[in-house]
């Protein structure tokens, strides 16, 4: 009896505990996120007057945004963005990844070049592309000359600005994905490798039966996190492409309308249900992925 | 007791978690009985002649001193969303036509009607259209500031190496098409004119010079498919798509129009007199260039637009910010502003000062003073933003060619008639 309450006293004093290390990010997720969201969702059944002041509409912003077709038409670009993009960005992440897993000379100053983007500020970033790319006198332009080759309107042909910022979108993402897949490959054991060269396997054999099977775990993890960055991809676009214009029109993602709608039109009702619906496919997609995990990821 | 006592740690924890949330709303009165006033405006150049305006007050009135916030032009109305959400508003703000209407009808600045009545402020001194703008409901809500309107730039030395002679107050639509196919030489990558997508210092000018109608501030419908606007949209389509005096619209989305005459690729922009100083600073355009009115249609006419200074309705310091806003709306404080060359004051009969400042540069700068007298107001709404986004959109599909000027003005007007009405 006396034994066992004097465990019964430890267990809250460890419960307590427990609770009181993750109060501050508990906290932090609170006030910063779950609060925010769950205010977004209200305010997608409201319009804005401004200021905070709203009126409740119940679903007129979702029928609003069924029977608009620049909402489908930022679905598309969302969609021909991420299913584009993210397979780029997983392979070629995961190419340089095995590639800066080899022991050659001046490893660290390929791994810090690769990795330099994820440093540099997005918005930086895109102002230097937004040079490169520019029609008259951009670096690509002038390169393409000398070829004989036309000058192209990268950011302002509404059929090439989608490409553009795929572009600068996949460039932007192998950095930290090649990190992680590192991280992972070194987590291999070398005796595999050892033993599949005295049965005199080759490095294409290796990787595709031994490397690549063990990576699933991280990759996995790359590829949700991938998907999601790629359906909520936004500071490239508003920082290249001009706003109001065909090209904006046929690039802008789901992430890209609703700024559009809550910050400068001041919509902010319409804004939220732009931002629910992305919401709603993320949960759906990561939720498949979630699922098809057992098919092809070894733990 | 040691349960208690961990308790007592996580309230604390979560209180100062809070409390750090909530903290940094003290407003801007030190211990010393100095009171600080925040002033929000957007563009950096004319900061810099703003605060020597500030420093005079500040030297006159010693207990008050002002804190200028300038933020870029694009970042300044999320800026000012957000604070004046969370009550931060700064206590005098800079207004523009766009987004006053919000403020106003919000009640978020204050009314200005006692002042008027103590005799602080004249409102018959300003320019009435401007004034105008800044009317809700028959109530002052800010001080006109400036004046703006639209001249036609040009670069002389293109118009040299053409054999052209300068634009003058009359040049028709005919002489310039003309003069502007002279000035093109494709092959070298110049163009007489830059057709860019933009209201106010671009098509709009057409649309009034042609008599025609945008939409009007008190109905609650758009004339924006009437012939005369359809004429101008027309004339500004051909200019680009059968002229070709105009780089093409792709080009202009990229870089825009004042970049390309500061590098001497198109011979005419129009462009406000507040880029009169940008002009100036460039070492090329400060040599080449010079202003003209703007070409005659039917009539003369070009875009004019003014900002105004306001009062945060839920300032802590009204007293001390009405004294600021006083002496900003004074005959001295203009003055000072034409004579720093920040931009022509609305307060009438002040501009000379401001031309005489740019007048050695741009010897018929002028032109901006003469043509105040058929300025026609930009046209203003409670939903300015709206309509003209989508216009701006419409606009853009004319000038890639994807569209007529008729089609266009319809889905204009049809678009604007909905959100007029509140669908949208």
């Amino acid at each position: 009896m006396h034994h066992q309450r004097r465990i019964g006293k430890y267990r809250v004093n460890e419960i307590i505990w427990g609770y009181l290390f993750i109060l501050p990010t508990a906290v932090g997720l609170i006030v910063l996120n779950i609060k925010p969201a769950i205010d977004t969702i209200y305010m997608s059944f409201n319009k804005s007057a401004g200021f905070g002041r709203m009126t409740w509409t119940g679903l007129d912003n979702y029928k609003r945004l069924m029977a608009d077709p620049e909402v489908w038409q930022s679905l598309l670009n969302t969609l021909k963005y991420s299913v584009i993009a993210v397979p780029l960005i997983v392979v070629f992440s995961l190419i340089v990844a095995v590639l800066m897993n080899q022991k050659i000379k001046g490893l660290s100053v390929y791994r810090t070049l690769y990795f330099l983007p994820v440093v540099a500020a997005p918005a930086a970033v895109a102002m230097i592309w937004k040079w490169l790319f520019n029609s008259n006198y951009g670096l690509i332009n002038q390169m393409l000359g000398n070829f004989g080759i036309k000058p192209i309107n990268w950011l302002s042909d509404p059929d090439i600005a989608i490409y553009t910022v795929i572009i600068v979108g996949v460039w932007s993402a192998i950095g930290y994905n090649m990190v992680l897949l590192i991280a992972g490959l070194q987590d291999i054991p070398n005796d595999y490798y050892e033993s599949a060269e005295i049965d005199g396997a080759g490095p294409i054999r290796q990787f595709f039966t031994i490397t690549l099977p063990l990576v699933t775990p991280t990759l996995f993890f790359v590829v949700v996190t991938t998907v999601i960055g790629a359906f909520q991809v936004f500071d490239s676009i508003f920082m290249m492409v001009q706003q109001n214009t065909d090209a904006m029109y046929k690039t802008q993602s789901l992430a890209y309308l609703f700024y559009k709608y809550s910050f400068i039109l001041n919509d902010k009702g319409y804004g939220s249900a732009i931002v629910v619906l992305l919401l709603g496919i993320i949960l759906i997609i990561t939720a498949i992925q979630l699922k098809l995990q057992k098919k092809w990821v070894y733990y | 007791m040691k349960r208690n006592g961990l308790l007592g740690i996580t309230v604390m924890l979560a209180a100062a978690v809070l409390v750090g949330c909530g903290s940094g709303n003290s407003a801007g009165s030190s211990s010393s009985g100095k009171v600080t006033l925040s002033f929000a405006s957007w563009d950096t150049k004319q900061a810099v002649g703003l605060r020597k305006m500030a420093d005079k007050f500040e030297k006159d009135n010693p207990n008050i001193k002002i804190k200028m916030e300038t933020t870029p032009w694009d970042q300044y109305w999320t800026k000012m969303e957000a604070a004046t959400t969370g009550g931060k508003m700064p206590d005098v703000v800079t207004m523009h036509s766009n987004e006053s209407y919000k403020y106003m009808s919000n009640d978020m600045l204050m009314s200005l009607e006692d002042m008027a009545k103590k005799g602080d402020i004249k409102f018959s001194n300003y320019n009435s259209g401007v004034t105008k703008l800044y009317m809700y409901k028959g109530k002052h809500y800010a001080v006109p500031k400036d004046v703006t309107n639209i001249g036609l730039w040009y670069n002389k030395t293109l118009f040299d190496q053409a054999g052209v002679k300068y634009p003058d107050g009359t040049w028709t639509w005919e002489t310039f098409a003309e003069n502007a196919k002279k000035l093109t030489n494709a092959a070298k990558g110049v163009y007489g004119f830059a057709a860019a997508t933009a209201p106010e210092t671009g098509y709009y000018n057409f649309i009034y010079q042609n008599d025609g109608q945008i939409w009007s501030m008190n109905e609650k419908k758009s004339h924006y498919n009437d012939k005369n606007t359809v004429g101008a949209l027309q004339f500004y389509q051909d200019l680009m798509l059968k002229d070709k005096v105009s780089p093409s619209a792709q080009v202009l989305e990229q870089t825009d129009q004042i970049n390309l005459f500061e590098s001497g690729k198109v011979a005419m922009i129009m462009a406000g007199n507040w880029g009169a100083e940008e002009l100036a600073s460039n070492e090329y355009t400060a040599k080449n260039a010079d202003v003209a009115p703007l070409p005659k249609g039917k009539k003369q006419a070009t875009v004019t637009n003014g900002l105004a200074w306001g009062i945060s309705a839920k300032t802590t310091h009204p007293k001390e910010a009405q004294k600021f806003l006083k002496f900003l709306a004074s005959k001295e404080a203009n003055t000072m502003q034409s004579d720093l060359g920040v931009s022509i004051p609305a307060y009438e009969g002040l501009g000379q000062g401001w031309t005489d400042k740019y007048k050695k540069t741009f010897a018929h700068i002028e032109s901006f003073n003469e043509q105040l007298k058929y300025g026609v107001l930009r046209p203003f709404n409670a939903n300015t933003i709206k309509c003209e986004t989508l216009s701006n959109e419409q606009v853009g599909k004319m000038m890639s060619g994807k569209q007529t000027a008729q089609e266009t003005a319809d889905t204009v007007a049809k678009g604007i008639d909905k959100i007029l009405a509140g669908k949208e």
